[in-house]
């Protein structure tokens, strides 16, 4: 059966998991680490970098260096959260050919789906070098927040990657079913979820029989803890205007050098009550010397600088809880995941809220990786009765007369389902009805997302009002969304899939497919070049290292002398192709400095 | 409550720490209830008691309706029978010598019949990734959906506490969702599945939530509270039972034949259930006694009291056309107190049905026939309210096919309330499906709401959108140059008049 991994795609951090022998297992990366930063550079001679090596050049390479790009993704350049990371984000963020972002990393223009993209494929090579075999198929988690744009370019970055994106999961709901896998237990939970960039809280309900279904779901998918990075940046960017009359964002790497000071500081206060944050030579002072800031945080000032994010989040619960139409005491069990619950103030407020203590059944930074492995595994493998009945997190609806948006399918409806509803048209004499297929709890239209449109056309003519048109819209188990228009007086009917946007076409998708493919076999022949280069630079230095002992030894017989010669030729021959480059020769070296290596030391060894 | 005279009362065991003097019986019940042992019929009651038939109903009513007896369905097939002497019973080889009780057909095997088929079982056979079992499991649900209640479909009882109802929906979930066969093969079952789930998931969100069960639940009762009023309006036969104060829901209606009052000519021991005066009672008893003709049970026959067969037949007949009146007479009565006792009670339909049965006995009494009418309407508006009830829901619920189905029920209840079949019009019009039969039945409903209210302007509309949508232009027109006429000014109507122009 094949395999499926699961990755959870973080905004500051991503994860990835697989389900072996029945177990749920993180897979560590060469460094051993369990999670990689989402970030991705592009180095002075091109290169990319992916992952911590990323992470570590970030300060040096801020402008080529992305993160965060999960705040960006299926968003349209003119909203609100792209216009606050433009002014927050140290790399260029510029306008695309469909109303999308792009991002300028050494001149280059790179969608955002393919940003992720690079990161995905990082973590499919760490799985496939953990398995020893290619991975082909993958689920991948996205905050349960999110639009079907935002889940599309999700889909389209797995694509790109060069991955089969079986199912796109919620990340609440995956940390749900790690929670829940195995345990054979029958019970109400809600898991609050803040990561980086994305607030989500979702009541499930476990039963039994292996039915995880999800009751109600809200979030924000701009809330999370960059934004209590930003806030100490505040903090201090303002503190140091007092004292020294400079702003400190106008430098680059000062605010790069700012950021990673605050987001270390705030993790170190989960656990100490006061830290210092010290960064010296921050900045010049014009006069030809450098000014340096240092400062004391206390866990009270962050919590103060905060108070209003965590607030919003209990709102957000307050919400959900009612959607759910369950009281406080019917929550068997709260499940805590994603970084930013480690701060003792959210830990706190959530206790409040639901009135116990959070469970400690899950890891918060790997739980939703081993959820998404565990959903591939239950699609794949038949015999496992695992099902996941997940909800709509947005009203599905049309516009109408007037730029109001009209519910078909109310938000938290499970999945799959459809309804019919029967519309009219609003002009005298229209004879096509443009249906506008939208996502959004908003009454008025245009606060809400467009997933795609179509026309209906051969109306009758007549006074407004007269025409009927029934609209069936459907959400299947993929969660793809299909609307279907019928005319009720000709029975003529339309209808279409909608495949939300991310942005991107088809041919541009195929192009950046291509593109990684070839980045991938460039990779893995590099990587390749890279270990045998190191084999043969290690072989021929012993090789080297052996020369005098076995000159002194064999110079005397011809024999002696012939295989010192053959042996510098390899020697040699192994330099040109490093230099070269040229892995098909490496080898063949490789198998002659071996040789070599092997009869020097048997020399020596006798000749003792 | 009434049943068939070949039903089988059983006696109940007593819930425990219970003694039947605690009931409120009377010594006519404590007489009947004596006689019932699950092996006699009511008819064989009946005879036994020398009591009449009503009695015995009642009585065998109230003991039902206390728990203290059960009564069988009535057997389909006629019990075998003890041929009278001197006749040999033909005995078909195929039916079994014990007596066939089971209601649903039984086969020589005992093998039970499979219920009518739901689909084709062609359907089957489609080349598809699924187990035969399953396929069969997922028509099976899909073709029963749309007729089920939201509790059938879940397969839970209407009592059923919101766990079970949970247990049963995840229980479907795992067989219905279409992840299960992901990425196989599924052909046309993966859109039944889908079906499938999407209501099983609308029933459990329905009966979840305490607000939207309670309006279901109110809806449900609305429906059976009608079926169970319509059902006892048209029954025929037997009476009501004399103190009927619950209202289950009677099982299937039971149409029998009307009493036979009119005995053919000397029977064996058993007879239909024939009223008789205490007085030929006295004579038939008195008669055993002595040792008269016929043997084993008593036969209280009519005529037996009568002078011996072979005197004069002139005699015969008066004496037996009186004993017919006044077993006529009787029953009227019976009927007549019954359906006073309902009045008083207020309920309605028991009395209508009463005074009915009274008026085929004596089809000329004026005093029932206009004690029958006034109890009548007050009944049709009973019924009519449980009708409407329940097509409010279901048009709410954007069910207009049953919608119209109610409304009209309403109709037949309340031949003169207009909205009722403007209401049953403009659902049959909505809901469209076969528009070719449902048309006409629209058309002429709605004209009976025009015709009943004539200064409804939007009543005339509607027919005469019917009126297009079915082809009869010039209907429409003056129906529509009506309307004109009541409302000048109209856009609608003027723009309907246009497109009725063009046809």
């Amino acid at each position: 059966m094949e395999k499926v991994i699961g990755i959870d795609l973080g905004t500051t951090n991503s994860c990835v998991a697989i389900v072996e022998n029945g177990q749920p297992t993180v897979i560590p990366n060469r460094g051993g680490y369990k999670t990689t930063p989402s970030m991705l550079a592009v180095t002075e001679a091109g290169k990319r970098l992916v992952g911590h090596i990323a992470k570590r050049q970030a300060i040096t390479n801020a402008e080529n260096t992305v993160y965060a790009a999960k705040r960006l993704i299926g968003r349209k350049w003119s909203s609100p959260q792209v216009k606050n990371a433009i002014a927050t984000s140290s790399y260029r963020i510029v306008e695309g050919p469909h109303h999308d972002c792009r991002i300028v990393l050494r001149d280059k223009e790179f969608s955002v789906p393919e940003v992720s993209a690079m990161i995905l494929q990082e973590m499919r090579v760490i799985a496939e070098d953990y398995l020893g075999h290619p991975v082909a198929k993958a689920v991948i988690t996205v905050p349960a927040y999110f639009n079907d744009n935002q889940r599309q370019a999700t889909k389209d970055a797995g694509e790109i990657a060069g991955l089969d994106v079986i199912r796109i999961i919620n990340e609440p709901t995956a940390a749900a079913l790690a929670y829940g896998y195995g345990r054979n237990v029958e019970k109400t939970v809600a898991v609050y979820d803040l990561g980086g960039g994305t607030f989500d809280i979702s009541i499930l309900e476990i039963a039994q029989n292996g039915v995880f279904k999800v009751i109600a779901t809200a979030g924000d998918t701009f809330l999370g803890g960059e934004d209590v990075d930003a806030r100490i940046v505040d903090w201090l960017v303002q503190g140091f205007k007092d004292e020294h009359n400079l702003d400190l964002r106008q430098d680059r790497m000062a605010l790069q050098r700012l950021k990673d000071a605050a987001e270390k500081a705030k993790c170190e206060l989960s656990s100490v009550k006061e830290t210092e944050i010290n960064l010296p030579f921050i900045i010049s002072s014009g006069r030809n010397e450098a000014l340096h800031l240092q400062r004391a945080l206390s866990r009270n000032i962050l919590e103060e600088l905060s108070s209003d994010l965590v607030e919003r989040t209990v709102d957000i619960c307050k919400q959900t809880l009612d959607d759910a139409r369950l009281e406080k005491d019917e929550i068997d069990e709260v499940l805590l995941v994603g970084g930013m619950t480690r701060m003792p103030k959210i830990q706190d407020a959530v206790s409040k809220f639901f009135g116990r203590e959070p469970s400690k059944g899950i890891h918060p930074d790997e739980c939703v990786a081993l959820g998404a492995a565990i959903q591939g595994a239950a699609l794949v493998d038949e015999s496992q009765e695992m099902i996941l009945l997940d909800v709509t997190p947005h009203a599905l609806g049309i516009m109408t007369f007037g730029s109001y948006f009209e519910e078909l399918i109310p938000q938290n409806t499970t999945v799959p389902t459809s309804r019919t509803k029967i519309f009219t048209t609003s002009r005298d004499n229209q004879t096509a009805v443009k249906i506008l297929v939208m996502q959004g709890e908003s009454e008025k239209a245009e606060d809400n997302e467009v997933l795609g449109e179509f026309i209906l056309t051969g109306l009758r003519r007549a006074t407004k009002g007269q025409v009927e048109i029934e609209v069936t819209f459907e959400i299947n188990a993929d969660g793809i969304v299909s609307v279907r228009a019928k005319d009720l007086e000709t029975n003529q009917e339309q209808s279409i899939q909608v495949t939300a946007t991310s942005g991107l076409t088809r041919d541009e998708i195929k192009n950046m497919i291509d593109n990684a493919k070839e980045h991938m076999v460039e990779r893995r022949v590099s990587e390749e070049f890279e270990g045998l280069k190191q084999e043969a630079t290690r072989l021929s230095a012993e090789i080297e290292k052996l020369f005098p002992q076995v000159e002194q030894i064999v110079a005397a017989s011809d024999f002696g002398r012939e295989a010192i010669d053959k042996a510098r030729g390899i020697v040699a021959r192994a330099r040109t192709a490093i230099d070269k480059k040229d892995v098909a020769s490496l080898k063949e070296q490789i198998e002659g400095l071996s040789r070599t290596q092997r009869m020097f030391k048997g020399v020596v060894a006798k000749g003792q | 409550m009434s049943q068939h005279s070949e039903n089988i009362p059983k006696p109940l065991p007593l819930p425990k720490g219970k003694s039947v003097q605690s009931y409120p019986l009377g010594p006519v019940d404590g007489f009947v209830m004596s006689r019932i042992d699950g092996t006699l019929s009511i008819r064989e009651i009946v005879t036994l008691t020398g009591l009449d038939n009503v009695t015995v109903q009642g009585s065998i009513d109230k003991l039902v309706s206390l728990g203290l007896v059960s009564l069988g369905a009535p057997p389909t097939a006629p019990r075998s029978v003890t041929p009278p002497p001197g006749m040999a019973a033909p005995r078909s080889p195929s039916i079994p010598a014990r007596p066939i009780t089971e209601v649903s057909g039984v086969l020589d095997s005992g093998i039970p019949k499979p219920p009518p088929a739901l689909y084709d079982p062609a359907e089957l056979d489609e080349d598809v990734d699924l187990e035969r079992d399953h396929r069969r499991k997922i028509l099976d649900a899909y073709y029963k959906i749309s007729e089920q209640d939201l509790y059938e479909v879940l397969g839970v009882e209407r009592k059923s506490d919101k766990k079970a109802i949970k247990r049963a929906y995840y229980d479907l979930a795992t067989v219905h969702h279409p992840d299960r066969f992901f990425r196989k093969k599924l052909g046309s079952f993966k859109q039944k599945m889908e079906a499938v789930f999407t209501r099983v998931t609308e029933a459990h969100d329905t009966l979840v939530d305490k607000d939207k069960r309670a309006e279901y639940d109110a809806y449900l009762s609305a429906q059976d509270e009608a079926r169970a009023l319509e059902a006892q309006m048209t029954r025929r036969a037997s009476s009501p039972g004399m103190d009927r104060t619950d209202r289950t829901p009677p099982p299937a209606p039971v149409i029998t034949s009307p009493p036979p009052v009119v005995p053919t000519t000397p029977v064996p021991e058993r007879t239909s259930g024939i009223q008789l005066s205490d007085q030929a009672r006295r004579d038939a008893l008195a008669r055993r006694l002595l040792g008269g003709r016929g043997s084993g049970m008593a036969p209280p026959q009519p005529h037996s009291t009568a002078p011996q067969p072979g005197s004069d037949p002139d005699a015969l007949r008066r004496h037996y056309e009186q004993k017919i009146s006044a077993v006529r007479e009787h029953m009227s009565k019976e009927h007549i107190l019954a359906a006073e006792a309902a009045v008083v009670a207020n309920d309605w339909v028991a009395a209508s049905n009463s005074y009915r049965l009274a008026l085929q006995v004596n089809p000329d009494d004026e005093r029932l026939q206009r004690a029958l009418s006034e109890v009548q309407t007050k009944a049709n508006a009973v019924l009519a309210e449980a009708y409407r009830k329940q097509a409010s829901y279901e048009e709410k619920s954007i069910k207009y096919a049953e919608a119209a189905r109610s409304w009209q029920r309403v109709t037949r209840a309340m031949p003169d309330d207009a909205t009722a079949h403007y209401r049953a019009a403009w659902c049959l019009f909505k809901d469209g499906s076969e528009p070719e039969k449902t048309l006409r039945v629209a058309a002429t409903l709605a004209a009976r709401a025009v015709a009943l209210e004539p200064k409804r302007v939007d009543y005339r509309t509607t027919l005469a959108e019917i009126y297009l949508a079915a082809g009869l232009t010039l209907n429409a027109k003056r129906e529509l140059e009506a309307a004109a006429r009541l409302a000048p000014d109209d856009a609608n109507i003027e723009a309907l008049l246009k497109r009725a122009g063009k046809g």
